[in-house]
């Protein structure tokens, strides 16, 4: 323990306030360190110091007539009914309506701020977005095809795929 | 004895409160340092014990309810009083002077003692204050300390090290003959 930390501690230890394992901690760096053991030693000192003097100090207590006026004038007062139990149930309620009803707004107020794109930026896009980005194509290319042509033979392979993929060869 | 009061006996009152009379008016005068204010914090804390009896949690301790109905209210007071007023306060009291007159010697040291004792306390907060005065002077433990002031223990920990501390530097600063008293 270093010394800055052991002093952190000193007060506590004056009082016995300190946890037992770090009270252990603290006694065994003033064993060997003097400056903090000096420093230990001058708070407790001045705590029984201050509690010497408050021990002397004369406190005054009531004379018996003041006693008397001062339960005279106190009891003449009208005891308050006990609060109702709804009343102390209610403070819990209405505090929790009160988060339930923040929270709803804050929701709320978020769903409105905040921009709608939660596809866009994962990269996907659904079927009706990709349909409205893509250019608008006649009719007639629902069928493609690909041409395969042989430079030794001179060979010519046409195939046409429809909209599923199927193909055909040459037709004709 | 508070079901007696309650039940409309209002002279079951006077047990009920009569242990903490004078630990009351002598917390409130350390609060204070002036025995008017005392006198009156401790007199607005029984009237509000009385009026508010009803509420007395009896799973908690009296002691602990009433000393913090007087809390509340040293603090209310505190809020009242305008800085001329507590500065009217300071100085010797004159009841003390009248005491002066009759016994030269004893108020003397009485005074010195009082006046020692307020300039150690004099160097800590409110707040310190009042948690030094509960735990070191009443001797109340740190649970107790927070449940009277509404604080966390651990709160109470800490402005008691700073408490400590700073009375410390007082007194090796200002009395250093009492230090030597209390090794």
């Amino acid at each position: 323990m270093t010394c800055r930390g052991t002093k952190k501690y000193l007060p506590l230890l004056a009082g016995d306030e300190l946890p037992y394992k770090k009270s252990l901690k603290v006694k065994a760096h003033l064993e060997k360190c003097p400056g903090c053991r000096k420093e230990a030693e001058d708070i407790a000192a001045a705590l029984d110091a201050a509690k010497g003097l408050a021990q002397k100090e004369p406190l005054r207590d009531w004379t018996d007539s003041e006693w008397r006026q001062i339960l005279r004038s106190v009891t003449s007062a009208t005891v308050e009914k006990r609060r109702t139990a709804s009343r102390l149930v209610q403070k819990p309620a209405f505090a929790f309506g009160l988060a339930l009803l923040l929270f709803a707004a804050g929701t709320l107020w978020l769903q409105k701020k905040l921009p709608r794109q939660p596809e866009e930026r994962d990269g996907l896009q659904t079927p009706s977005q990709t349909a409205s980005l893509r250019p608008q194509e006649p009719a007639g290319q629902d069928v493609s095809s690909m041409t395969i042509v042989s430079q030794e033979t001179g060979l010519k392979i046409i195939w046409f795929f429809n909209k599923n993929f199927e193909w055909k060869e040459n037709p004709r | 004895m508070v079901e007696r009061v309650l039940n409309g006996d209002r002279d079951a009152f006077e047990p009920l409160v009569t242990p903490y009379r004078r630990p009351l008016l002598g917390l409130a005068y350390r609060m204070t340092r002036n025995w008017e204010d005392a006198k009156e914090i401790t007199q607005e804390t029984f009237l509000r014990a009385f009026k508010y009896l009803a509420n007395v949690d009896f799973q908690k301790s009296f002691r602990n309810w009433i000393y913090q109905i007087l809390i509340n209210t040293a603090r209310h007071l505190k809020k009242k009083q305008t800085v001329q007023e507590r500065l009217r306060h300071d100085g010797l009291e004159p009841d003390l002077l009248a005491d002066s007159r009759n016994n030269p010697e004893q108020p003397q040291l009485d005074q010195e003692l009082r006046s020692q004792l307020a300039d150690c306390l004099d160097a800590l907060s409110d707040r310190e204050r009042e948690i030094f005065l509960l735990r070191d002077i009443e001797g109340w433990n740190i649970k107790e300390t927070a449940g009277v002031l509404r604080c966390s223990s651990i709160s109470v920990r800490v402005h008691l090290s700073a408490a400590r501390r700073k009375i410390k530097e007082r007194i090796k600063e200002k009395y250093p003959s009492l230090m030597e008293v209390g090794r």
